[in-house]
């Protein structure tokens, strides 16, 4: 159960990128999973069924606490340590670099890097057309090798 | 395809490859070298994206004490029942049918189409730094217990970096995908017989390797060879 715990773990703190917030969610999406337990007919789709859910109760959790989406800027320690959790200082870069994507960018490549989706799949979990999907995947890692590649020693051509 | 058109294609997806963007990458130097420095960036943010879990949630729970307006009443009951339910949906699946071992083997087979030029039957070693930068972090190949590793490429396979090699058979060309993260209780077949191709996917300590090759290769004597050369680095 650990590995697929975890990584809805980390799903939820790339959506809501606190982890207060993301302990919260899945706490929350457990709750909701294990009362429509009987609503699950196949084991091969329970990564995508426990996505939606973790998903939806982020939202939830949006929708009841009115909370503002959040800034580089306004990291708290306990982001900052995530953050900087690795000793390796390009793993940092790039972590920053992802904290710093808008939503719509971060959450396919999240779900596509992390999650193992394929765009079929992330356009059905997000509601998109594929196009926009390889559309917001091309921008997204667009995005970061432009703000890390200096870093790694990278030209852009 | 057209520069443009490649570089938006493996821009979405690194690991994407079909005939016409083989091709494009291999009349196109700068396309390759792009391709090759965005599957190193590849590589950081999947690292980026998983970390360690355990380590934050500590660090968190000394840092965000005081700004948890809960009370700590509400906040271990409510711990506790997830807790309760997350055991509740672990032994549910776990009674229900497995399809992950299935996925794994769909995902492995559908590898096999996405890089046709490294089918080939051929007696030139890859070249040593290419090798090294595929297995990089993963794995440690002793090549002496190996034929000819003729291709190695960094492969997104079931959503993590995994390195893919192929190896000189004796009935030609062999793919193995160095799986050090997906661990399988037994060894799962592999079959593709549209194509004439045969393999498993073994267990190997806590990963596992896929082996897939010509109808007319001898799997026994390679998965022995295979998991005498392999050893995990991670």
């Amino acid at each position: 159960m650990a590995p697929w715990r975890d990584d809805l773990y980390r799903y939820a703190f790339w959506l809501c990128r606190d982890p207060s917030l993301a302990d919260d969610v899945v706490q929350e999406a457990m709750l909701r999973a294990f009362k429509s337990l009987s609503s699950l007919k196949d084991q091969a789709v329970v990564k995508t069924w426990l996505l939606t859910i973790v998903r939806r109760e982020h939202a939830r959790v949006y929708e009841r606490k009115r909370l503002d989406t959040r800034d580089i800027d306004d990291l708290s320690a306990a982001d900052a340590a995530l953050i900087a959790s690795s000793e390796d200082t390009d793993i940092e870069d790039m972590r920053k670099a992802i904290f710093e994507l808008d939503e719509e960018y971060r959450e396919p490549l999240v779900l596509q890097v992390l999650m193992g989706l394929s765009t079929a799949e992330i356009a059905e979990a997000l509601e998109l057309k594929q196009g926009a999907v390889l559309t917001r995947l091309h921008r997204a890692r667009k995005k970061l090798v432009e703000r890390v590649s200096p870093a790694l020693g990278i030209v852009k051509e | 395809m057209d520069c443009e058109d490649y570089r938006q294609r493996i821009e979405a997806d690194p690991a994407w490859i079909d005939e016409a963007g083989a091709a494009h990458e291999r009349d196109c130097g700068a396309c390759a070298a792009y391709a090759r420095r965005l599957r190193v960036s590849e590589r950081l943010i999947s690292e980026a994206l998983r970390f360690d879990v355990a380590s934050v949630r500590e660090q968190d729970g000394a840092m965000a004490a005081p700004r948890r307006r809960r009370p700590i009443g509400t906040t271990w009951a409510m711990a506790a029942s997830a807790g309760i339910a997350a055991v509740g949906v672990w032994l549910v699946l776990t009674f229900l049918p497995s399809g992950d071992p299935d996925r794994l083997v769909a995902v492995v087979q559908d590898h096999w189409y996405h890089e046709p030029t490294s089918w080939v039957q051929t007696s030139a070693p890859v070249n040593a730094s290419v090798l090294e930068t595929a297995l990089s972090g993963t794995a440690r190949v002793d090549l002496e217990r190996l034929s000819v590793v003729s291709y190695a490429r960094s492969c997104l396979v079931n959503g993590r970096w995994v390195p893919h090699l192929v190896v000189q058979g004796q009935a030609g060309p062999v793919m193995l995908l160095l799986l050090s993260r997906e661990a399988i209780a037994d060894t799962l077949p592999l079959d593709l017989p549209q194509e004439g191709l045969h393999g498993v996917i073994m267990p190997l300590d806590e990963g596992s390797i896929a082996i897939l090759g010509d109808d007319d290769e001898s799997l026994e004597a390679l998965q022995q060879d295979v998991a005498a050369a392999v050893e995990w680095a991670i």
